[in-house]
């Protein structure tokens, strides 16, 4: 039972004020603060959303649309589409249709308040953990997850940290009772942090500081000795027992690290190498194809000074966050916020990731602004949808409004990278999902204390 | 007369008597052996005397008798009974002073009873170097060896460090050492770290332990004075030998050295000494005066410079250039003018080779500082007379003259050339001959005879290698002897060679003494162990030194270098140490270029300010009147927003706004065509260009520190927030403690000195509340009061009960005649705390639950005051009307959250709600790249919770402006208010838009045009400097057509 609800029914005055409550509601942000966001049916009859701006972004956007989905797919889509019997009909007037936004790079479900550690599940001990897997510890009922829907957020990726090898990350769908609900993909990729190549070591001693150099340069090559030794067993593991570990407990017992590194080898899946510096994205590219490995850089501060590098080699980035300062002194104060235009100028395919989880909500901001500094509005766009289902692999599925695709859309009153704008309702696979959150509750029950209050709002 | 021991405290009545010879000096001491009775007059003949930094003697003679000098000229008699010294090809200067030797004083140990002691550990005036000096040989050597004969020495620690001493560089545990004790006082602003040390904990502590030290001593005066007078009814004052030993400071007795770590401490130390009158100052500079240097100067302080010059940067190898900021590159490019421009701006001033990992580096420092333009005089001036008259000694000391102590520096050639080693110091009459080998070059071809008793054994020797580092080979016969190794310290030389050529195995090892010239003498050791002496003659000298021997040594000596620098003192400024390659022989193949001439002209470019990227050289664009036409107006005032509107700034100030303005004659008149402006940026929460420290953790209650003791000025992220519109801030003490430190208001003002950001008017202190105080999220807590919210509020109210208190002690003193009432102290804290309960400081509270904001607005009303804003207060609409009822502001983020656990209400429709309840609410940063866009932060007030688009904007412009009491200057566009507003390209709350400009007081401080022309001149400058660095390390490239260096690409692609 949710606080509101709680609140609302000790109250001497509830049947006075309920009226008055529900007008507010409405007025104030457009939503009825019920209980907790219960997920979604699935669907079970066609829904059509009509008279609606359609922005499939695999083609240029339209006006007077209709799109038209059943069984959690898209059956129809264009103008003046007949709807089979027993459509739910959506009016759109005046709105505009997105597919849902994909976070690429966040932790969800696995961390819930920072500072206290019995709530976060993202870091492993050790430093190569590739048998971690993130899916199996998101907690479905984070209110991360209702919060970062609310502003459209769709998909996310979740990944675990810490270490050098991290782990495998998961791309999940924002609703569900369950992980294995919410699971999309898994494991979706290896994450991989490479060492800090630059001399010097960090920080302001550390730079131009011969011995820290030295130090750093002999630490660095000893992880990297690490890491690439942990690949080269993984490869004799693999030669020695080409039969995978099936899921069932018969047969030997399998070495786990070593067979989660299967798919890694095969290039079923690929690594999402964490590199910022100009040094660390080229040598982890260098070493990653020389292993035949499918690198996708994250993070990637410098992706934009080796941007042709990357382009030649048709390496992926996801990059960002786009808010955050330059990492050098001299550099420009617009550095992170034009990186994407540079990206795209050369031809480097990348999506755009906020790399926060409390406030993933923001991804579309983070766009924004590269918008602002040099990228088209469209890329802008699609580096948070179809780029960022491209990279990740699922674009067969998601990241625009395509016909067989996945029903997976929002409703806005404007553009999404706009501040400003409001997402009206959201559909993950056809399921209509709940826009409420943590966030609308706490401000509906204290919009009831205000009113009760009977100051008289200045608007 | 006589004076060893002088107990002279005041300056102005320090005459310091010369003396007679020290060895006639009556010695308390019992006498042990035969007294010495060593000739006391002396003539120096044959040298060129520098009788002062203007005056030359070419060839004359100086006359010592009995520690002074008694005659110096071109035709002098020589007494019948001086001692003759030949010193042809010599030059003689005054004895070089050092006027900061930092010596380790004798503490008391840490549970040593504190009668009589100040309460806190680094102050302790008292405290006197004389007492107990000790002076390491080696560290007088070392001096010595480079021309200093006398210094000041002074304890190298505490913010009141205590007593210092003229002494001599003699080096004896001889109870002579002391030449005049407590010549000055020392202050420093030092400080721990996060969480280390106690009190304080900060510069800003540290500033402010050293001004109530101050109020102190003069409290402890008067209250001694106030006993003594009326001993029935004023109580007996403690006894403080600390604060009794800074009256002589603070009437102007003695004099008072300031110690600065960099310049911003300098100029912090300076505001100390203007506002307590001191006078008879010297500081102890930093070599960064010229990065401030008007500032600096206006100070009218001596300062006595270090020749530290950070190390030159590593650019090239493995690592790459990429991360080596400009601003690092340009202090050690510019770091050699330093004492240029000091001199210019008519500072007096002094070198001291303190911070130098080595002292014997001094003079190549000094002639890298030559090669950029100062006089040679001038840098003598410096180690001579300068340093002698800001000590106040310049009657005996600093000149070649009769009647002056004969202390001298004598050199083999001319001082500061690139050869020129000191020969000798002579220190009151007494010769130290610093260096025998000076004269002794050992290299050459040698005959090496041994002279045993059944036989004399010769052996050829080959001395090659660098006079400083010979290297030695042996031969019997044409038979090479293995190994030979040769070792020398000072004078003594020994060798180690197979002992073959007496037909024996193992080592033959040699000692002596070389004196110069071409035979040696000493006593070698067979591996039987028996002893036999040996004599050897030079039969040829060496020529000059071939490049690979040179080239090699530079590897291992660079090696060398790296290791002594570690406790090299200008570490802090990421480079440090040695200048490559500086004074050492290069190999013959590198083709390198005078440095006078790489750096011509150098030392009068004005510099950047602050030095580094995107440092301004020229003033801002704007002034006088100027029109702005064709604008978006967002005025944040009753005329709302005004489409195509006008805006008329005079001498900074908003002077007419309205559409269709004509511009009056001699008007500029910018058109702003399709683009909106709004008022400046207003962020009220930051920790921008903080030095030493956000935070004075150490206590619950430091309302006596202040943020704007410790504004700098060349943070880039000014810079960077000046690109987001900008143009002024809160700088906020951090949130450690209940009671923290007082604010700062700035306006951005990039380019200028941090005594020119300053906003004077607004009082304002952070308090704070919560998890942060009572250390909830700490690894390991420190059990400091308060650990929870209950202690909290209870700090509170017992913080607010002691300054009534302390304000009705100073009421009944001043109703009193001072007979009844003593003067209480002057606190710096509570005076805050009095200033908060009579409604003149407003308290900004870092605050996230609902019971804590209403906890700390009820003590408020308690005691009577209110409280001014709430900071980020992201519980604030759980109790919005309680807020707006007290009549607080609130001062929120936007929409983090769940970050920790007193975070996971936190709701992004918190500033909408208490918007809505009345209360004046705004958004704030609280981070350096936040800060850059709180335009859009407004947007979500619009989003989340539909405020208004104007009301909104609001949030960051006129209501942060009102928090900060400065609602009537800044923060809207209406006539009268400071022309502080930014340009927009478009609609401010809108992702798309970006700032374009940005204009304080009718000056443009940021426009993406100016941003591209800097960024380019920076690139150029940069790699201009990279250049040099590879240069001085590789020698010149070769011509087009020859091989070039090496560039990688990385370097390319990261020099964008």
């Amino acid at each position: 039972m949710s606080r509101a609800q709680n609140s609302s029914r000790n109250s001497s005055r509830r049947h006075v004020t309920r009226w008055l409550l529900l007008a507010l509601f409405a007025l104030a942000a457009g939503f009825l603060p019920a209980s907790d966001p219960v997920p979604g049916r699935a669907q079970t009859g066609p829904i059509a959303i009509v008279g609606v701006t359609v922005h499939p972004i695999d083609r240029d956007p339209f006006a007077n649309g209709t799109v038209l989905f059943d069984g959690g797919k898209i059956t129809a889509i264009g103008s003046g589409i007949r709807l089979p019997a027993g459509t739910q009909v959506i009016d759109g007037t005046g709105k505009h249709l997105y597919p849902g936004l994909i976070a690429p790079s966040t932790q969800l479900g696995l961390i819930e308040i920072g500072a206290v550690r019995a709530t976060r599940d993202q870091i492993e001990v050790g430093s190569m953990n590739p048998n971690i897997r993130a899916e199996i510890s998101v907690n479905p009922d984070s209110e991360h997850i209702p919060v970062a829907r609310a502003n459209g957020i769709a998909l996310a990726v979740t990944r675990p940290g810490g270490g050098r090898i991290s782990g495998t990350s998961a791309l999940l769908r924002l609703d569900g009772w369950t992980w294995e609900d919410l699971t999309v993909e898994a494991p979706l990729g290896l994450e991989l942090h490479w060492p800090y190549l630059a001399s010097g070591g960090r920080g302001r001693r550390g730079r131009g500081n011969p011995e820290a150099a030295a130090r750093a340069e002999r630490e660095r090559d000893i992880i990297l000795a690490r890491i690439d030794e942990t690949f080269a067993a993984a490869e004799a593991y693999v030669k020695a027992r080409p039969t995978a570990a099936s899921g069932k407990v018969d047969g030997d017992a399998p070495d786990l690290r070593m067979e989660a590194l299967r798919p890694v080898l095969s290039g079923e899946i690929p690594v999402f190498l964490h590199a910022e510096d100009a040094r660390q994205i080229r040598s982890s590219v260098e070493w990653a194809l020389g292993r035949h490995l499918r690198p996708i850089i994250v993070g990637g501060r410098d992706a934009p000074l080796v941007a042709a590098f990357l382009a030649e080699r048709n390496v992926p980035v996801i990059y960002g966050p786009i808010h955050r300062l330059p990492s050098r002194r001299d550099e420009d104060f617009s550095a992170p916020f034009e990186g994407p235009a540079t990206l795209e100028a050369a031809g480097v395919k990348f999506a755009i990731g906020a790399f926060d989880t409390s406030n993933v909500r923001n991804l579309p901001y983070h766009a924004a602004t590269a918008a602002a500094y040099g990228l088209a509005p469209e890329a802008a766009l699609r580096s948070i949808t179809l780029s960022a289902a491209e990279i990740l692999g699922v674009a067969d599925r998601y990241g625009s409004i395509t016909l067989g695709k996945s029903a997976t859309v929002i409703l806005t009153d404007g553009d999404p990278l706009e501040i400003a704008t409001q997402v009206e309702a959201m559909w993950i696979d056809g399921v209509a999902v709940d826009l409420n959150s943590r966030h609308t509750q706490l401000y509906g029950k204290y919009t009831e204390k205000l009113n009760r209050g009977k100051r008289v709002g200045r608007f | 007369m006589l004076r060893c021991i002088a107990w002279s405290l005041g300056i102005l009545a320090l005459s310091l008597a010369l003396t007679a010879p020290i060895s006639l000096c009556a010695q308390t001491a019992p006498r042990e052996g035969i007294e010495e009775r060593a000739i006391g007059v002396h003539a120096l003949t044959g040298a060129t005397i520098i009788v002062s930094p203007t005056e030359t003697i070419a060839l004359g003679t100086i006359i010592i008798r009995d520690g002074v000098i008694t005659h110096v000229g071109e035709r002098v008699a020589i007494p019948r009974d001086a001692r003759v010294h030949d010193l042809t090809g010599h030059t003689i200067t005054a004895g070089w002073i050092d006027l900061d030797l930092r010596l380790e004083p004798t503490l008391p140990s840490s549970d040593a009873s504190r009668e009589g002691r100040a309460w806190n550990d680094r102050v302790h005036p008292e405290l006197d170097i004389a007492s107990g000096l000790r002076l390491e040989e080696s560290v007088a050597k070392s001096h010595r060896t480079s021309g200093f004969a006398i210094a000041l020495a002074s304890p190298n620690k505490g913010i009141l460090a205590g007593q210092s001493a003229l002494i001599r560089l003699t080096g004896r545990d001889d109870r002579r050492t002391t030449i005049e004790e407590r010549m000055l006082q020392v202050a420093a602003l030092e400080h721990g770290g996060w969480g280390a040390g106690g009190y304080p904990g900060s510069r800003m502590g540290a500033i402010a332990l050293l001004r109530q030290t101050l109020f102190d001593a003069q409290w402890y005066q008067e209250a001694w004075d106030q006993h003594t007078v009326a001993p029935d009814s004023i109580p007996r004052p403690e006894v403080n030998r600390a604060l009794a030993a800074l009256e002589p400071i603070l009437s102007g007795e003695q004099r008072l050295a300031v110690r600065s770590r960099d310049a911003l401490d300098l100029l912090s130390l300076g505001e100390i000494i203007e506002e307590f009158g001191l006078k008879h100052v010297i500081a102890f500079g930093s070599g960064e005066e010229q990065l401030w240097l008007d500032a600096i100067a206006d100070l009218g302080v001596p300062i006595v410079l270090p020749v530290n010059y950070p190390k030159t940067p590593i650019v090239d190898g493995p690592g790459g250039d990429t991360n080596v900021p400009l601003r690092a590159l340009e202090m050690w490019a510019r770091a050699p003018e330093n004492a240029i421009r000091v001199h210019e701006s008519k500072i007096p001033f002094a070198f001291t080779p303190r911070g130098l990992s080595k002292v014997s580096d001094f003079a190549d420092r000094i002639r890298a500082t030559i090669e950029r333009g100062l006089t040679e005089a001038t840098a003598l001036d410096a180690v001579t007379r300068a340093p002698a008259q800001m000590l106040g000694i310049s009657d005996h000391y600093g000149l070649v003259k009769p009647g002056y102590a004969a202390t001298l520096t004598v050199f083999d050639g001319t001082p500061f050339a690139k050869k020129t080693k000191v020969a000798a110091v002579w220190i009151d009459g007494e010769a130290f001959p610093v260096d025998p080998n000076l004269e002794s070059d050992l290299r050459g071809e040698w005959d090496l005879t041994l002279i045993s008793e059944r036989e004399h054994v010769t052996v050829s020797l080959a001395i090659t290698g660098t006079e400083e580092r010979p290297r030695l080979s042996a031969k019997f016969g044409e038979e090479e002897i293995r190994p030979a190794a040769l070792h020398r310290q000072g004078n003594e030389v020994g060798f180690t060679i197979g002992a073959s050529p007496l037909g024996e195995e193992g080592y033959l090892r040699l000692g002596g003494a070389f004196g110069g010239g071409d035979t040696f003498e000493g006593t070698a050791r067979t591996p039987e162990g028996v002893s036999i002496r040996f004599i050897a003659h030079r039969t040829a000298t060496a020529s000059e030194e071939s490049g690979d021997d040179s080239e090699s040594e530079d590897v291992a000596s660079d090696n060398s270098a790296d290791a002594d620098d570690s406790g090299d003192e200008s570490d802090t400024r990421g480079g440090r140490g040695d200048r490559a390659g500086r004074g050492r022989g290069r190999g013959k193949s590198l083709s390198k270029r005078d440095p006078a001439e790489v750096w011509a002209g150098s030392a009068e470019e004005a510099l950047p300010t602050p030095l580094g990227a995107r440092g301004r050289t020229a003033p801002p664009a704007g002034g006088g009147t100027i029109l702005f036409t064709h604008a978006t107006i967002w005025t944040c005032a009753a005329e709302g927003i005004i489409e195509d509107g006008d805006i008329l700034v005079r001498e900074g100030k908003i002077s007419r706004v309205g559409k269709n303005l004509t511009a009056p004659s001699g008007a500029q008149v910018i058109s702003l065509e399709g683009r909106h402006l709004t008022p400046g940026i207003i962020d009220p929460h930051s920790h921008t260009a903080i030095i030493g420290g956000v935070n004075e953790g150490t206590q619950a209650v430091t309302a006596e520190v202040r943020i704007g003791d410790v504004v700098e000025a060349h943070d880039i992220n000014m810079y960077r927030q000046l690109a987001g519109g900008v143009t002024t801030a809160q700088l906020m003490h951090g949130s450690a403690n209940p009671i923290g430190g007082q604010g700062q208001v700035i306006k951005m003002k990039w380019g200028e000195p941090p005594s020119a950001l300053k906003v004077s008017g607004p009082k304002l202190i952070k308090c704070a509340l919560g998890e942060n105080v009572k250390q909830s999220n700490w690894d390991a807590p420190t059990g400091r009061y308060p650990q929870t919210r209950m202690g909290v509020e209870q700090i509170f109210r017992d913080a607010f009960w002691a300054a009534r208190e302390y304000t009705a002690d100073w009421d009944r003193y001043r109703a009193s005649d001072g007979k009844t009432a003593a003067r209480p102290r002057f606190d710096l804290e509570l005076e805050a705390l009095a200033e908060i309960l009579r409604g003149e400081r407003l308290i900004h509270c870092h605050s996230y639950r609902q019971d804590e904001i209403l906890m700390l607005m009820r003590v408020a009303e308690d005691f009577g005051f209110r409280i001014g804003t709430f900071q980020h207060v992201l519980e604030g609409y759980k109790i919005a009307e309680e807020i707006a009822k007290h009549g607080a502001a609130a001062s929120s983020f936007s929409d983090w959250w769940a970050y920790k656990f007193e975070v996971y209400d936190a709701i992004p429709y918190n500033g909408a709600l208490l918007y809505r309840a009345g209360v004046l609410t705004s958004f704030n940063s609280d981070s350096d790249e936040l800060a850059r866009r709180l335009n859009l932060e407004a947007a979500k007030a619009v989003k989340y919770g539909g405020v208004p688009p104007e009301e909104a904007l609001k949030f960051v412009t006129l209501n942060p402006a009102k928090q900060l009491m400065l609602g009537d200057r800044t923060g809207s566009i209406e006539v009268g208010k400071d022309a502080d507003f930014a340009i927009w390209s478009g609609d401010p709350l809108s992702t798309y838009t970006s700032c374009e400009e940005t204009w304080i007081e009718g000056f443009r401080y940021f426009s993406r045009t100016e941003e591209a022309a800097w960024r380019a001149r920076d690139t150029a400058r940069r790699e201009l400097l990279i250049s040099r660095i590879l240069e001085e390390k590789h020698g010149a490239p070769s011509k087009v057509g020859g091989s070039a260096p090496e560039v990688s690409t990385e370097q390319k692609e990261g020099g964008r």
